[in-house]
C-alpha cells in the first residue's frame, strides 16, 4: 500500500475553495499525467492517467466514486483500477484556517503518519521489509517537508485560469481555509510488490504537485479578482 | 572528456564493452562514448545469454559438442551468404573470449542444458547447452554510474534457474516480492547483468565512459584511415582522436524508417530495442566509404503493442517468444488461416510475416493475430497482463469465434473452419498441417503441464481473444562488412584503416540466420575481443 498526505493552508475562504474543488473539471488536469476525464455521473468518473516509471510510461483508466460529500468539509472517494489491478481510497478535506500575519499563507504538512480511512474491507499486514521501506519514507518526507515549508511560504505565480473551466472563486479572499488531500493507492496481484516499488516515488510528489497547483489556480484567481 | 585516446568505443552495448574491455585491460587508453544519457544499449534490454559451441561448461558437464559440428549447421544458416573466415572467427573466439571476460569481469556463466539452438533439426544443431547465462550484477559497486544503467523494459533480476521454475509467461507464479526487494537493492539481472559487469570491468581497467555524446562523423587522415571522431556533448561539438582506432558499435538501424525502408524491404514497424538505434555507426561508416554487408537482414521477430505503453518515448514492442508457443492459441492472418508452426523461433517466424502475395500484391500474413480461448487467458501473462488482470482495450475480445473475428478484421468464416480443422487434430496433439510441438525448441516453450503435446491442444469456450502481432525486430544486423578481425572493409577493396565494427551495426557473420538464444551478444562480443586484441597489436 502507498499513501500520502500532504496539506497547504489557502488564502481563500473555504466556501470559495469548496466551489472550486466541487466541479472536477477545475482542476482534474492538474493531476500527475493527466489524459482524459469521463464524467460517468455526479459520484462515478473516469480518469485516464499516464504513469510514467522512468524511460516507461503506460496509460492507465482508474474509477473514481465519490463514497463521502460533505459540503464545505470533506470529500471521500475510492479508486478502482479499470486496466490495472489497483485499489485506493482518497479525501479532501477542508477547514477554515487560523489568521496569519500579513506574509502571507503558510503551507504546512503533516508530520505523523496519516490516520487510516474506516474502511469495509481490511488492509492486508505489510511484510517487514515494506514497513521499514515506508519508515524510511515517512522519516525522509520530514525532513524535506522540514525544508520545503520554507519555500511555500512564498505566495506562488499566479496561474493561468484554464478555457473552458468551471468557477473558480469569484470574491477576494477574506478568509483562510486549510485543505488536506489524502490519496492510497493498494496495487492488486502478484505484481504488486514490484508496482509499489515503482509507484512509490511518484506518488508523494505527486499529491504535492497537485496541491501546489490548486493552490495557484485558487489564489492566483483570487489575486486576479483583486487586481480587477 | 579525454580529447586524445588510443581507442574510441562508439556505444556501450556488450559488443562496444567488450571491445572497451579488451582494449583497456592490454593497456590501451579508451574513451567509450554514448549518445543516450544512459548505458548498455540494447543489451539491457535482452536476456543476457550467450551463444557459445562447444563451450567449456558443456566440456565439464561431460556433453559431446564440437567446433566442427557448430560450422556446419552455422553454414546451413547462413545459406552462403557468409565468409567462411568471419565464421570461422566467431568459432575459434567465442571461447577464448568467454575465459577473456571471465578474468577480468565478475561474470560467470552456466550453460542452458534445456535451451534448444533454434533450428535444433538442422545438421549440427544441439539440442542444449550451447546457451550460457549469467547471473545477476549489484549495481551499488558502479557508485553514481550505477544511475546511469539503462532501465530494461522486459527483464527483471531474476536468474535462469528461477526462470525455468517460474515459467516464462506465467508470470503471475513469479516472485515479485523478491524481485522487488532486489530492484530496491539495485540488483539487475539478463541483459542490464552483462552490462554491468562488462562496465564494472572496462572502468577498472581504466576505461573511461561518457554518456550524452554522440558521436556524428568520423575524422580521416590523408590515407583515408580514421583518425578520430566528431561528437555532439551538452558542452558543445567535441573533437576526439582515436590514435590506434575507432570502434563502431552503435547497434542497428531498426528505429530510422528512412533506412528501415531503404535496406529491409519489408515492413518492419515494430523493432523491441531502444529507441537511440538510429543507423548512426552506419552513416558515419558509409561517409568513409565503407562496405556494406547484409543490409536487408534482421534479428526479425513477431511482436505484441500493449497500446499506449511507451519505452524512452517510443512505443514498446515485446517479443513473444514463449507466448506463441503456449497450447490452446493460434496464430492467424485476415482469411484465418493459420501460416506456419507457430512455435517456430521467432526469427525464422518473422520471414513467414513478410511473405509477400504477388497476385493480391499485399503481405499475405500482414496483419495476424493470436487468438485464443478463455483457458488460455486464465492461464498465462500476454505482456504484462497477468490472468487476473483487467483485459485490455487492445486485446479484443468476444463471446464467439465470428463475432471475434469480425471484430478484428478476420475472415469469420475461415477463422471457424481453421478452428475446426485445427481443434480436430490437436486433440489427438497432432498439428499435421505444420508439425508444431515436434521440435525439441518447440518443446522447450511449451506448458509441461498439457499433454500428450505440451504446444497443442484445441481452443476450448469462449470468450475468445485476438491480439494483433507485429513484424519487428530485435535489431537490425547489416552495416558496414569487417574482416575476420573487425576491421571495416572499404567500398573499394581493401581495410579502412582504424576503423572497426561490431555488434548490430555490422554486417552479422551470421548473415540471415540466428542460430541460438544469445547468438546476437555472442558474435558482438567474439568481435568486440577480436577488436580490441587487434588494436592492441596494430
Amino acid at each position: 500500500m502507498i499513501e500520502a498526505e500532504y496539506a497547504i493552508d489557502l488564502d481563500t475562504p473555504v466556501e470559495d475553495v469548496w466551489r472550486y474543488v466541487e466541479v472536477i473539471p477545475n482542476w482534474a488536469h492538474y493531476m500527475v499525467g493527466f489524459q482524459k476525464l469521463q464524467i460517468v455521473d455526479d459520484r462515478r468518473s473516469i480518469w485516464t492517467l499516464r504513469g510514467d516509471v522512468g524511460i516507461l510510461a503506460r496509460d492507465v483508466d482508474i474509477q473514481v466514486d465519490i463514497t463521502t460529500w460533505e459540503p464545505m468539509s470533506r470529500a471521500e472517494f475510492q479508486l478502482t483500477g479499470l486496466t490495472e489491478r489497483l485499489t485506493g481510497y482518497g479525501r479532501f478535506e477542508l477547514s477554515p484556517a487560523p489568521a496569519v500575519s500579513a506574509e502571507g499563507a503558510t503551507g504546512d504538512a503533516r508530520d505523523s503518519a496519516p490516520a487510516p480511512p474506516e474502511r469495509s474491507t481490511s488492509a492486508p499486514t505489510p511484510a517487514g521489509w515494506w514497513r521499514r521501506l515506508v519508515q524510511r519514507l515517512a522519516a525522509r518526507l520530514v525532513r524535506w517537508l522540514g525544508r520545503r515549508s520554507a519555500s511555500l511560504t512564498a505566495p506562488p505565480a499566479p496561474a493561468e485560469p484554464r478555457p473552458g473551466a468551471a468557477s473558480a472563486p469569484g470574491a477576494p479572499a477574506t478568509g483562510r481555509s486549510h485543505l488536506v488531500f489524502y490519496l492510497q493507492i493498494e496495487p492488486q496481484g502478484p505484481m504488486a510488490p514490484m508496482i509499489e516499488l515503482l509507484m512509490r516515488p511518484m506518488v508523494e510528489p505527486a499529491a504535492q504537485d497537485f496541491l501546489g497547483k490548486l493552490r495557484q489556480a485558487l489564489e492566483g484567481k483570487a489575486k486576479d479578482v483583486d487586481a480587477a | 572528456m579525454p580529447r586524445d585516446v588510443d581507442v574510441v568505443v562508439l556505444g556501450s552495448g556488450a559488443g562496444g564493452l567488450t571491445a572497451a574491455l579488451t582494449a583497456a585491460a592490454r593497456g590501451l587508453t579508451v574513451a567509450i562514448l554514448e549518445k543516450a544519457p544512459v548505458i548498455g544499449g540494447t543489451t539491457v534490454v535482452s536476456g543476457g545469454s550467450i551463444w557459445a559451441p562447444a563451450n567449456r561448461y558443456l566440456r565439464e558437464a561431460g556433453v559431446a559438442d564440437s567446433l566442427e559440428e557448430a560450422r556446419e549447421y552455422i553454414q546451413r544458416l547462413t545459406l552462403g551468404r557468409v565468409d567462411e573466415a568471419l565464421i570461422d572467427a566467431f568459432l575459434n573466439h567465442v571461447n577464448p573470449m568467454l575465459d577473456f571476460v571471465v578474468a577480468n569481469t565478475g561474470l560467470r556463466f552456466v550453460p542452458n542444458m534445456e535451451h534448444p539452438d533454434y533450428q535444433p533439426d538442422l545438421p549440427g544443431a544441439r539440442p542444449g547447452g550451447r546457451t550460457i547465462q549469467g547471473g545477476l550484477f549489484d549495481t551499488t559497486v558502479l557508485g553514481e554510474l550505477r544511475t546511469k544503467l539503462r532501465p530494461t523494459h522486459s527483464t527483471v533480476p531474476v536468474t535462469k534457474l528461477e526462470l525455468d521454475q517460474w515459467g516464462m509467461d506465467t508470470l503471475d507464479r513469479w516472485d515479485w516480492a523478491l524481485i522487488a526487494e532486489r530492484t530496491a537493492k539495485g540488483i539487475v539481472g539478463m541483459g542490464a547483468a552483462l552490462v554491468g559487469e562488462l562496465l564494472y570491468g572496462a572502468l577498472r581497467h581504466g576505461a573511461t565512459i561518457h554518456t550524452g555524446t554522440r558521436a556524428v562523423a568520423l575524422r580521416t587522415g590523408l590515407d583515408g584511415g580514421v583518425v578520430g571522431v566528431v561528437a555532439e556533448s551538452a558542452d558543445g561539438p567535441v573533437e576526439i582522436t582515436a590514435r590506434r582506432g575507432v570502434v563502431l558499435a552503435t547497434g542497428g538501424f531498426e528505429w530510422d524508417r528512412q533506412l528501415v525502408n531503404q535496406f529491409l524491404g519489408v515492413p518492419m514497424v515494430a523493432p523491441a530495442s531502444p529507441p537511440s538505434n538510429t543507423g548512426d555507426g552506419l552513416r558515419m561508416s558509409q561517409a568513409v566509404g565503407a562496405a556494406l554487408g547484409n543490409m536487408t537482414e534482421a534479428w526479425w521477430g513477431p511482436m505484441v503493442y500493449a497500446e499506449g505503453d511507451t519505452y524512452d518515448g517510443q512505443p514498446l514492442f515485446r517479443p513473444t517468444s514463449g507466448l506463441r508457443t503456449l497450447p490452446g492459441g493460434i496464430i492467424v492472418n485476415r482469411t484465418g488461416r493459420r501460416f506456419i508452426n507457430e512455435a517456430m523461433n521467432y526469427n525464422d517466424f518473422g520471414k513467414a510475416l513478410a511473405a509477400f502475395d504477388p497476385i493480391r500484391y499485399e503481405y499475405r500474413n500482414l496483419p495476424c493475430w493470436l487468438v485464443f480461448d478463455q483457458r488460455f487467458r486464465d492461464s498465462y501473462s500476454i505482456a504484462t497482463v497477468t490472468p487476473d488482470s483487467p483485459t485490455p482495450a487492445w486485446m479484443a475480445t468476444a463471446p464467439t469465434l465470428e463475432e471475434l473475428a469480425r471484430r478484428v478484421g478476420i475472415d469469420p468464416e475461415g477463422l471457424r473452419d481453421e478452428v475446426t480443422r485445427f481443434n480436430a487434430a490437436a486433440a489427438e496433439g497432432r498439428d499435421p498441417q505444420f508439425g508444431r510441438g515436434e521440435s525439441v525448441y518447440d518443446r522447450y516453450r511449451g506448458d509441461a503441464r498439457v499433454s500428450p503435446n505440451r504446444n497443442l491442444r484445441p481452443l476450448g469456450d469462449g470468450p475468445y481473444y485476438a491480439v494483433q502481432l507485429y513484424l519487428g525486430c530485435l535489431g537490425t544486423k547489416g552495416g558496414p562488412a569487417t574482416d575476420q578481425h573487425g576491421q571495416v572493409r572499404s567500398a573499394l577493396g581493401g581495410l579502412i584503416r582504424g576503423l572497426y565494427a561490431c555488434g548490430n551495426v555490422a554486417a552479422s557473420p551470421f548473415g540471415p540466420g540466428y542460430p541460438g538464444a544469445g547468438a546476437t551478444l555472442a558474435a558482438a562480443m567474439t568481435f568486440g575481443y577480436l577488436i580490441g586484441n587487434a588494436i592492441a597489436t596494430t
